[in-house]
């Protein structure tokens, strides 16, 4: 594989404290607007060669529990030819820089993360820049000792002339570069890349780096930052969607010890980007403790705004009125809705999905200290962007003359691409003078998330008389906070999208749309569409093939048909394969014996999605007890994203993915009662422990493209329409409104 | 004036004695190992060993540690010699996000103690701690080995 370098590119070496640094700068990526939003990024991560002869990667994105602190490392020391246990990760400062034509770029590679686009945005340049450095670093050695470069190869952090036996140490040639520069790559160097048969770190089980700080409790989270002489400021949110503060009466807060400011936050006006900020009133004190305590004397009288009344139930009832009446006609091939009447057998089901808060592990929480024309911020990141382009608008100031540090991150799921932690902490530095940490509690992070949307699905279709599908018509209902003139489309792909499966497999295919304003806040989670479309259609597949009879592996298999490439245009597109979906579907029934006999009250149910570029599908197996208490007895996963870097890493995420989904479909939802968040912590908000974990999940990765994909959203959708699939098998009830909660026992 | 011990060191504390251990080992004593999850004793993030016990310090007001070895993460090691639940955690790289992993740890570490071959029933009733990232599959396989490990030493 050759690679032609992009014609500003140009490496930059420099020596520092005997250490060599290779620094790439600038490439452009070709889709980088998709993962950071707001800019196009240019490349220039760091590679230092240490007199020790160990690596240090400069890793542009944090560590949000995706693994990339790892997967990074391992393609730098696959293409140079260097130990991956000599290679160590350092987070680089998160830092925008004025472009001299204009406009912005990332410091250090694109910044972001998210949307399952890290891995794969980095993977080129980072390749890029080990394998340029290894051809230097060959080309000094040849001319050290006077042979062709073609003779030598790298490994082990040794330049190595096989026919002779010599061995250099990168770190040896390193230290010669003071002395001799290496010469300026040109714009139209090509670089060989070394051939994926002949890879030894990528593709193999490769320990997560770091995992040795958790353990000992030396990581640094977000949460543990700090900045000197830095006060710590909670802050009391409107509890009412959009509400506001009417009154405030903070005299017994002033009163407790060590606070020193109290300060009503009105929203700033600057236009923010993914970052509604709440009304509230924050305290501000010497301890974290104090103005928690004095926090809770505050007396506060909330307007509350114009979601007054609103409940999620309330909307369910509507959801369902409006259906009533076809919605905005979203995708149609063939006769469309239409056709369902002229056919024998109809299948009408309808699936309700309910709000879903983040709640990371590690709650919302951001240090700031906003000068008047600069400020330094320590954060857990995540779409670090997001951060710094709404702190330069909230503050007034340049967006380059922010310094970030992003800490290890505690978990996002999505919630952190939203900046409103960071706005908040800005503005309450801004109003003390001083540096401020903001932490905030479980309760402020479940009342004031943005929230999966609550959705509401209508499927029809139409069975022909061998058990193929004539007709097949979806009508959607989301309610989201956009308002005004909405970009439906836009805002329809949290749930659905014109592509989306099973298009173009039915011959007359319609969806129609409704879209609700109310003021929830929402935004994406773990896979924003497809865990709501997957659960709505692969359990909407499950029933068709209960009716027809038919197996519902075999009836997937042929709605998915021959091996082809569908369109698909968006995430992960522009298109899909039937082929690889089927692959995926296949391994995990195999694996998971399916066919094979089940006894009474033991049920085995199947899924299959394609999300953002991967495929997945698992196969769940539960058992019930006569009062039909589910105990899941094992998942078989089954998850195809292209190139495997990092076996690991991937069947990590496989295996949290399906938990979550399970931990999902069982008990958690979000209620929203009289404009307000009824769910307010972990006592409510019910997530699974171990013992609902089944004993057994069981992973088994395809490698079935040569690109790489994004591993972390892909394992979630597919659990739940699985889940219940089982369950029916099992017990005879049908699950169609999530969470499963205690459905089954009525 | 309250006197307790953090992994082995006396420690003295005057101020409110209202305020739960976990600030206290956070913000007073530098331990940032021991985490905030949700305060009302749910998650088991900020879980520590109290008297050989463990407890989730968010709940816990200082006050009532008067006497007390607390021991948190950073204390669990034997000097340079992990815990078997820290070696096990690294064998079977247990941690995604890793913000919880602290706490399973210190919960495994104290059912290991009173227990040096648990069940999975037992890891059931005793492991409770919240993980955000589903990573309980391996949690579970990290105990059993970090019972084994316990036991090899031991023998």
């Amino acid at each position: 594989m050759n690679a032609i370098f992009d014609r500003r590119r140009f490496l930059q070496f420099s020596l520092a404290g005997g250490a060599l640094l290779i620094a790439d700068a600038p490439l452009r990526y070709a889709r980088a607007s998709e993962s950071s939003g707001e800019f196009l990024g240019d490349i220039g991560p760091y590679l230092k060669i240490n007199p020790d002869n160990t690596l240090v990667l400069g890793a542009p994105s944090p560590e949000i529990g995706s693994g990339m602190h790892t997967s990074l490392p391992m393609l730098i020391a696959e293409e140079l030819g260097a130990d991956f246990a000599t290679v160590s990760v350092k987070q680089m400062p998160i830092k925008l820089l004025t472009r001299p034509e204009g406009g912005y770029r990332w410091a250090y590679g694109v910044q972001g993360g998210g949307g399952s686009f890290t891995l794969r945005q980095n993977w080129q340049p980072v390749r890029h820049l080990a394998a340029v450095t290894r051809n230097i670093l060959i080309n000094a050695a040849a001319e050290e000792w006077s042979v062709p470069a073609g003779e030598l190869h790298t490994e082990e952090n040794h330049v190595v002339h096989a026919s002779s036996g010599r061995r250099l140490a990168f770190s040896a040639i390193a230290s010669r570069a003071a002395a001799k520069p290496f010469p300026e790559v040109t714009p139209d160097q090509e670089v060989d890349f070394k051939d994926p048969s002949d890879y030894s770190i990528i593709g193999k089980w490769q320990r997560s780096k770091g995992v040795e700080d958790v353990v000992t409790g030396k990581a640094m989270f977000g949460i543990d930052g700090e900045l000197p002489g830095m006060l710590h400021a909670v802050m009391s949110r409107s509890p009412y969607f959009k509400g506001s503060v009417a009154s405030v009466d903070d005299a017994a807060a002033r009163a407790v010890p060590g606070v020193r400011h109290i300060i009503t936050l009105d929203p700033p006006s600057a236009e923010l980007s993914n970052s509604y900020i709440a009304a509230g009133v924050a305290v501000v004190a010497d301890s974290l403790w104090a103005a928690m305590k004095a926090r809770r004397l505050l007396e506060i009288e909330w307007d509350k705004g114009e979601g007054a009344g609103e409940s999620s139930e309330a909307l369910f009832e509507q959801m369902a009125e409006i259906q009533k009446e076809p919605g905005l006609e979203f995708a149609k091939d063939g006769e469309g809705r239409a056709a369902l009447s002229s056919s024998g057998k109809v299948v009408e089901v309808t699936y309700e999905l309910p709000l879903l808060a983040h709640a990371t592990m590690e709650p919302m929480n951001c240090t700031v200290h906003a000068r008047a024309d600069s400020a330094d911020v320590v954060a857990p990141g995540h779409s670090c962007g997001g951060m710094l382009v709404n702190l330069s608008r909230a503050l007034g100031i340049e967006v380059t003359s922010i310094n970030m540090i992003s800490l290890r991150t505690g978990g996002s799921f999505g919630r952190r691409l939203r900046a409103d932690m960071a706005v908040e902490a800005g503005l309450i530095s801004r109003k003390v003078g001083a540096p401020v940490k903001l932490v905030w509690t479980r309760e402020d992070d479940m009342g004031a998330d943005w929230y999966r949307p609550q959705s509401r699905h209508i499927l029809h279709a139409a069975l022909t008389d061998d058990g193929g599908v004539s007709a097949w018509a979806h009508s959607a209902c989301l309610a989201t906070s956009a308002s005004g003139d909405v970009d439906i489309p836009d805002v329809m792909r949290n749930t659905v999208w014109v592509d989306n499966y099973p298009r173009r497999l039915v011959d007359n295919f319609e969806v129609d749309v409704h879209h609700i304003s109310w003021a929830t806040p929402n935004g994406p989670w773990r896979a924003p569409m497809p865990t709501q479309h997957a659960f709505v259609v692969e359990s909407f597949i499950n029933e068709l093939a209960a009716e027809a009879k038919a197996d519902p592996l075999e009836f997937r298999l042929r709605l998915l048909g021959e091996t082809r490439d569908m369109p698909y245009d968006d995430h992960g597109g522009p298109t899909y394969n039937t082929g690889r979906w089927a692959a995926v579907l296949k391994k995990a029934a195999n694996e998971a014996g399916w066919g094979g006999r089940l006894r009474r009250r033991q049920g085995r149910g199947i899924a299959g999605y394609f999300t953002f570029g991967s495929y997945c599908a698992v196969v769940v197996d539960v058992e019930a007890s006569r009062s039909n208490d589910i105990r899941v007895t094992r998942i078989v996963v089954a998850g195809d994203a292209g190139l495997i870097v990092n076996p690991n890493g991937f069947k990590a995420q496989l295996e949290g993915g399906v938990l979550d989904g399970l931990s999902t479909a069982l008990r958690l939802k979000v209620d929203v009662e009289d404009g307000r968040a009824v769910q307010q912590n972990f006592d409510t908000y019910q997530f699974m422990r171990i013992a609902d974990a089944p004993p057994v999940v069981e992973t088994h990765l395809i490698q079935g493209a040569d690109e790489v994909h994004g591993t972390g959203e892909i394992a979630t959708p597919p659990l739940a329409p699985a889940l219940c699939d089982a369950i029916y098998q099992a017990t005879g009830k049908r699950i169609r409104k999530l969470p499963i909660g205690d459905q089954l026992k009525a | 004036m309250v006197q307790f011990t953090v992994n082995g060191k006396t420690m003295n504390y005057d101020g409110d004695a209202d305020m739960p251990l976990l600030w206290y080992l956070r913000e007073d004593a530098g331990l940032k190992g021991t985490k905030f999850g949700c305060g009302i004793a749910q998650c088991g993030a900020c879980t520590v060993h109290l008297n050989g016990q463990a407890f989730r310090s968010c709940v816990v007001p200082i006050a009532s540690v008067a006497g007390a070895d607390i021991v948190t993460i950073e204390g669990l090691a034997d000097g340079e010699n992990l815990h078997p639940a820290q070696e096990a955690w690294i064998e079977e790289d247990v941690p995604q996000c890793g913000y919880c992993q602290a706490g399973q740890i210190m919960a495994t570490a104290e059912l290991l103690s009173r227990n040096d071959n648990p069940s999975d029933e037992d890891i059931d009733a005793n492991i409770t701690n919240i993980c955000r990232c589903g990573t309980y599959y391996r949690i579970r396989k990290a105990v059993h080995r970090a019972a084994e490990i316990k036991r090899d030493r031991e023998s």
